[in-house]
């Protein structure tokens, strides 16, 4: 019984230990952003350019005879955008610094360090994307303000906004990643990148909720992962609702456990072609 | 008869003409050895900018016009938004990295050869997605807009105009890192700014906004004159458009120049290949 215990302890103390290592990347990893801070600031103000054009499409849209989007008027929809934008500009790019370690061979110094590669690039990823997305909720939330005054949320509600967020974020991760590592096989994996960001853009929702868009489409963009990177917590952000959070929650699991094992697949395969030149 | 300078300017404007055609012809033979990318970048680029219409179908599926811009209209502001970005890039490769190259001391290169630097330095690399971007706009613009031979004469006429006043604003936002140093980061808030307004319709800006838009940050005659002119041709803001991409080259290479009385060569090592 005691060997047992003493086991249990000892494999609960290396996890422990394991994650903390991982802890520590995070936090190394956001910490660097904030090294260069004005840089870093600066960064923010695509955020709020965006959030300012959108305030003035959707006030002509709103004076304009027709537009009607169910449940979304003009307020709703410029917080909603500020949500959908938060996520989408807050997450940390590693997709081409990973491109570049699989095709320069990079990777191969990474093989023998005491980290497993793929969670080394989340911690690392989630250390800079938790520092942009603090920054961008309060630029957007202050552009938002200005522009078209509060909505009511409720501070649970907005727990569970920012359980569903993480999770959005988790999920753009192992996309990502997935896409990265297809270097192992093509020469350049830009194009694929540019591609999932106009399919965020239309499957996901960026810049309209899916009311906006016609019966089909709206259909056949919920059956895809991408509207749970940004539709989804935005839309719960502006209109909760305790199901569609806990449906949205349920299938942001269901995929991000289905593609963190399509990445750990990929990874296993392309390591095992990796091809190193000395030098 | 054409006077000695006349003929000294044409002979100077031919060769510069000559020589940033090699350098392109020269990027595309080096892009080429790497087939695959090339073709990706090209073709998902063309791709990549028809998913931008996707949003304004939406819209444009709820409304006829937004502030008196229709669809067609829409269509026309990314058409020649992408040709002339694409033209820019795909020519003067470097135009969106010049202020880091500015700021690593990478100018030195140029500076020992007998060409323009900044000609030079513009030509040197190319972005070929921004092919593309070209191939996405008078792809767009003949699908989408009636087109007449006529029209099609005057988009490339105008995308030209708007290629020159986008690629001299890059250089005069480059130009900044003389003056500052590191000025990466505002230089590409400064072009993400142009590149952002110019993908909206021109009508939803009002007062200041719209006085920034056609000075500052000129995107007022990247995108929304030649919209403008392909809505309704005047030759007016055809000389208008024209005066605007004289006067801003004019300012980009004087600026340039006073930037580069400052210059101070980096101690970066690094090699040319």
């Amino acid at each position: 019984m005691r060997a047992v215990t003493v086991t249990a302890v000892t494999t609960g103390s290396a996890a422990v230990t394991g994650l903390a290592k991982y802890f520590h990347v995070a936090r190394i990893s956001m910490r660097a952003r904030t090294a260069y801070l004005a840089d870093f600031l600066l960064g923010s103000v695509f955020y709020a350019l965006i959030l300012y054009v959108f305030v003035q499409l959707w006030s002509v849209l709103g004076r304009t005879r027709g537009f009607v989007v169910e449940g979304f008027g003009p307020r709703e929809l410029v917080w909603y955008l500020m949500a959908s934008e938060a996520i989408m500009l807050g997450r940390a790019r590693f997709e081409q610094e990973t491109d570049e370690e699989v095709k320069t061979g990079a990777i191969s110094y990474c093989l023998n360090k005491p980290y497993h590669y793929i969670l080394f690039k989340l911690a690392s990823y989630w250390g800079e994307t938790a520092l942009k997305m603090m920054l961008n909720i309060v630029i957007g939330s202050a552009v938002a303000l200005a522009a078209v005054g509060p909505i009511a949320v409720h501070p649970a509600h907005l727990c569970a906004v920012l359980v569903c967020a993480a999770l959005a974020l988790t999920l753009n991760f192992f996309i990502g990643m997935a896409l990265s590592l297809l270097a192992f096989w093509v020469e350049d994996t830009a194009p694929f990148f540019w591609i999932y960001s106009k399919v965020l853009f239309v499957l996901g929702g960026l810049f309209a909720p899916m009311e906006v868009y016609p019966d089909a489409l709206a259909r056949a963009a919920r059956a895809t992962p991408f509207n749970y990177v940004l539709y989804a917590p935005a839309r719960l952000f502006v209109q909760f609702d305790m199901d569609f959070f806990l449906r949205t929650v349920t299938m942001q699991v269901a995929w991000v456990a289905a593609l963190a094992f399509l990445v750990m697949a990929l990874y296993r395969t392309g390591v095992r072609r990796l091809d190193v030149n000395g030098g | 008869m054409m006077s000695t300078v006349g003929r000294s300017a044409a002979r100077s404007a031919g060769s510069a003409a000559g020589f940033v055609w090699e350098h392109f012809k020269f990027n595309v033979a080096s892009a080429m050895e790497y087939r695959w990318s090339f073709i990706s970048q090209v073709s998902f680029m063309v791709l990549n900018d028809f998913l931008l219409l996707f949003f304004w179908w939406l819209i444009f599926g709820k409304v006829q016009a937004i502030g008196g811009w229709t669809f067609a209209d829409v269509i026309t502001m990314h058409a020649v938004l992408a040709a002339s970005y694409g033209l820019s890039v795909s020519v003067f490769g470097n135009v969106n990295r010049l202020a880091r190259i500015i700021a690593e001391g990478q100018l030195d290169y140029y500076l020992l050869l007998p060409r323009n630097p900044l000609l030079h330095a513009l030509v040197s690399r190319s972005d070929l997605s921004g092919l593309g971007d070209v191939a996405f706009g008078l792809a767009a613009f003949c699908l989408f807009t009636p087109v007449t031979l006529g029209r099609l004469a005057l988009f490339v006429i105008v995308s030209l105009a708007s290629c020159t006043v986008y690629t001299c604003f890059a250089v005069i936002a480059g130009s900044i890192a003389f003056f500052i140093g590191n000025a990466q980061t505002i230089s590409l808030q400064l072009l993400g700014a142009l590149i952002t307004f110019g993908g909206y319709p021109g009508s939803i800006f009002k007062g200041l906004v719209r006085a920034v838009l056609y000075s500052v940050i000129p995107v007022g005659f990247v995108v929304y004159v030649p919209v403008s002119l392909l809505h309704n041709f005047s030759v007016a803001h055809l000389a208008g458009l024209l005066a605007f991409a004289a006067a801003i080259a004019w300012a980009a290479s004087w600026l340039f120049g006073a930037g580069l009385r400052r210059y101070e060569s980096g101690n970066l090592v690094s090699a040319r290949i």
